[in-house]
């Protein structure tokens, strides 16, 4: 379980940059074909500036991070997920992001953590991603 | 109106890939044992394959100059592998501004698994 004492801890502003390489792997895996995750002439056809990222993506952001509250924390699974986006994320561009424990409530053997992710260009806030997760006790 | 369907069959494989991009390799999702000890019986699949596969429901309207404004999904019920899950998308809002549209997912015995929301708004191309 996260110790409370860590109720409104960041991680601090890591910078974020999705290659062309690693949206392929993504889409490919989700079995996500459509030609816009792939050629950049469709996705300019379609009004973006480049390449888009599928909605869901910065979920992989999470790796960028090490949040100290998570240390050693063995077991959680994902129990409500929220992406709110100001203008669509793209490749090849830099972001910035923070992720902040947001709050944490008890119920029973479990413990549900509420986190927001912000993403920023340039200082302006373009997507959030609130993400609660569950962690579980061991059976005994 | 049911607007598209897609099931979705928890393979060893599907979790596995899942594991291997997203570097999710939390012992509840990769270890039976793992997963038994905290009471589950049996390994239990990413979340977030569930999202990423309802983001395809939309994908042709991306190509149309309209983007993803809110994704939402909440997780009622673990999903574990071998389960079948069956995603069900329903249109209730269709303007020429905005796209709004609910998805709800049952497992092979009919439980309902999960629900999610997806808004879509057009491009400012200015």
């Amino acid at each position: 379980m996260i110790d409370p004492r860590f109720l409104h801890a960041k991680t601090g502003m890591v910078t974020l940059r999705v290659t062309h390489e690693a949206l392929q792997k993504y889409v490919e895996t989700i079995g996500e074909l459509n030609p816009i995750y792939f050629d950049k002439n469709i996705a300019c056809q379609a009004g973006f500036e480049d390449i888009p990222l599928p909605a869901t993506y910065p979920s992989l952001f999470w790796n960028a991070f090490q949040p100290i509250w998570l240390k050693n924390q063995a077991s959680f699974m994902l129990s409500s997920q929220v992406f709110t986006y100001i203008r669509p994320l793209l490749i090849n561009h830099d972001y910035q992001g923070e992720l902040t424990l947001t709050a944490l409530r008890k119920s029973v053997n479990k413990q549900f953590a509420v986190h927001i992710l912000r993403l920023y260009d340039q200082s302006s806030l373009v997507a959030t991603v609130k993400t609660t997760i569950v962690l579980t006790n061991e059976v005994t | 109106m049911a607007i598209q369907e897609f099931e979705i069959y928890i393979s060893e494989k599907l979790i596995d890939d899942y594991a291997c991009v997203s570097k999710d390799v939390n012992p509840i999702h990769m270890d039976k044992i793992s997963a038994r000890k905290l009471g589950f019986p049996n390994r239990i699949a990413h979340g977030m394959i569930f999202m990423s596969i309802a983001h395809k429901f939309i994908t042709p309207l991306i190509g149309k100059g309209w983007f993803v404004s809110m994704q939402e999904m909440k997780f009622t019920s673990p999903i574990f592998l071998y389960d079948t899950v069956v995603l069900e998308m329903h249109s209730v809002k269709n303007t020429t501004e905005i796209q709004d549209f609910r998805i709800i997912g049952c497992n092979g015995s009919g439980m309902k698994v999960l629900r999610g929301k997806l808004v879509l708004e057009r491009l400012n191309l200015s």
